[in-house]
């Protein structure tokens, strides 16, 4: 394909707001797998990841008139979603305490609700997607309070640099900096729980086939 | 260095966040203590785990689903957009028609029945109004509440008192500032009668209900 077929982001961008629609379908095909891995990520199964990515792109056309073209579209798109995710984190933290009697998690010690309304049950295409190491990580991001699992996936899913990664969140990078950390320390934790826990069912089931055999 | 303080510049150190000297300063010291270097070694590991999670894909069908729930109209300021260069096509010519269809309400409380659809501004503040959305453009600010049934309502400005909605989807821009948006069952007008101290009747005479 000749270079000059290749159109940037903003030329596209202004397409779409002299009323070109299609043009808003080809910012969509570039930008759709980076938004659909970071809902994924971020709230853990593919309809709530179908549905979030969908709702981005919907406020992103709805807000496109005020897009400003010296930014990055890129870093503006996965801020819309980073945002409408973590308000969904939200609003299901909220509803699970209603529900629950248990005490409110503390940032620090992040071992939230939201992990046990995560279903736990794998559709069949999933479990072949992940191979048993990554599933454990999976399991542990999902225990992550939701600033901690954002910073996260942004720099490891994202592949974002710490710089873009403020820019996209609207905080100083010694911010950034500093949730990475506490994150990282959080998911070594929650990674060793998941690990416990699964030593602790095996042996469960050990026992048990000892006492049925 | 002891341990707490190379523990304290290992998040660093896994970020190269660190001065050469100090990078150097913990290799010795992880090549000596065997706990600092098993905690480095789960950091490490972690990170690449991490970055090694299966990449997901969108399904085939998702840019088609999305292009058929855009919106007809788009709220796309007329101000920043030439109007000589908007299409013609239907969804295309809001901005235009929003001129002349712009409801700009000062001071006080209009109420602006249109067929099943209506909306509603109290306080200051201007509203564009169309028989197919209503939005608060950028740069605005509504001092007042907004009520709308039956519209998509589209905000790009601010609203300083609530929202109440009926039947109606809502989409925020990231600029947008908004204090509530209540979603009501109620028909608009009694949430309009309730927040005004006004019987019902009033507001069916208003309405011209």
């Amino acid at each position: 394909m000749p270079m000059s077929k290749y159109e940037s982001d903003a030329q596209l961008v202004k397409r779409v707001l002299k009323g070109d629609q299609q043009a808003f379908a080809l910012l969509l095909e570039r930008y759709k797998d980076a938004i659909y891995n970071l809902c994924y990520r971020m709230l853990g199964s593919p309809q709530e990841a179908e549905d979030a990515s969908q709702e981005t792109f919907l406020r992103l056309y709805a807000s496109l008139g005020n897009y400003d073209s010296k930014r990055k579209f890129s870093t503006w798109a996965l801020r819309i979603a980073t945002n409408y995710c973590i308000d969904r984190l939200r609003r299901r933290h909220q509803g699970s305490v209603s529900l629950d009697t248990m005490p409110q998690d503390q940032e620090e010690n992040s071992e939230p609700l939201i992990a046990t309304l995560v279903s736990d049950e794998l559709l069949p295409e999933e479990q072949l997607l992940r191979g048993e190491q990554s599933d454990e990580i999976e399991r542990a991001l999902q225990k992550l309070s939701p600033l901690y699992r954002t910073v996260l996936v942004l720099r490891y899913v994202e592949e974002l640099s710490l710089d873009e990664i403020a820019e996209v969140l609207d905080i100083p990078v010694a911010t950034v900096k500093t949730r990475l950390h506490r994150g990282r320390e959080a998911l070594r934790k929650a990674l060793q729980q998941v690990e416990q826990s699964e030593h602790e069912e095996a042996a469960d089931r050990q026992r048990m086939a000892g006492v049925s055999g | 260095m002891n341990c707490s303080q190379v523990r304290a510049l290992l998040q660093a150190y896994v970020d190269g966040d660190l001065s050469p000297l100090a990078r150097l300063r913990i290799g010795e010291h992880v090549q000596r203590c065997t706990s600092c270097a098993q905690y480095l070694g789960e950091l490490e590991e972690e990170v690449e785990e991490l970055a090694h999670l299966p990449k997901v894909s969108a399904g085939t069908s998702f840019t088609h689903e999305v292009m058929s729930r855009l919106p007809q109209a788009t709220p796309w300021s007329a101000g920043s957009q030439e109007g000589s260069t908007l299409s013609s096509r239907r969804s295309w010519r809001w901005p235009l028609a929003a001129v002349a269809g712009v409801v700009a309400v000062l001071a006080g409380t209009a109420f602006l029945p249109s067929g099943p659809s209506f909306a509603s501004v109290s306080g200051e503040g201007n509203i564009f109004h169309k028989q197919d959305a209503v939005a608060v453009p950028a740069n605005t600010v509504v001092s007042g509440d907004l009520l709308v049934e039956g519209l998509p309502v589209y905000i790009q400005g601010s609203v300083r008192g609530d929202i109440y909605t009926i039947g109606a989807p809502i989409y925020l821009s990231p600029q947008a500032h908004v204090r509530q948006i209540v979603k009501v069952q109620t028909p608009i007008q009694r949430v309009v009668c309730r927040l005004r101290g006004w019987s019902d009747q009033g507001a069916s005479w208003l309405l011209g209900r």
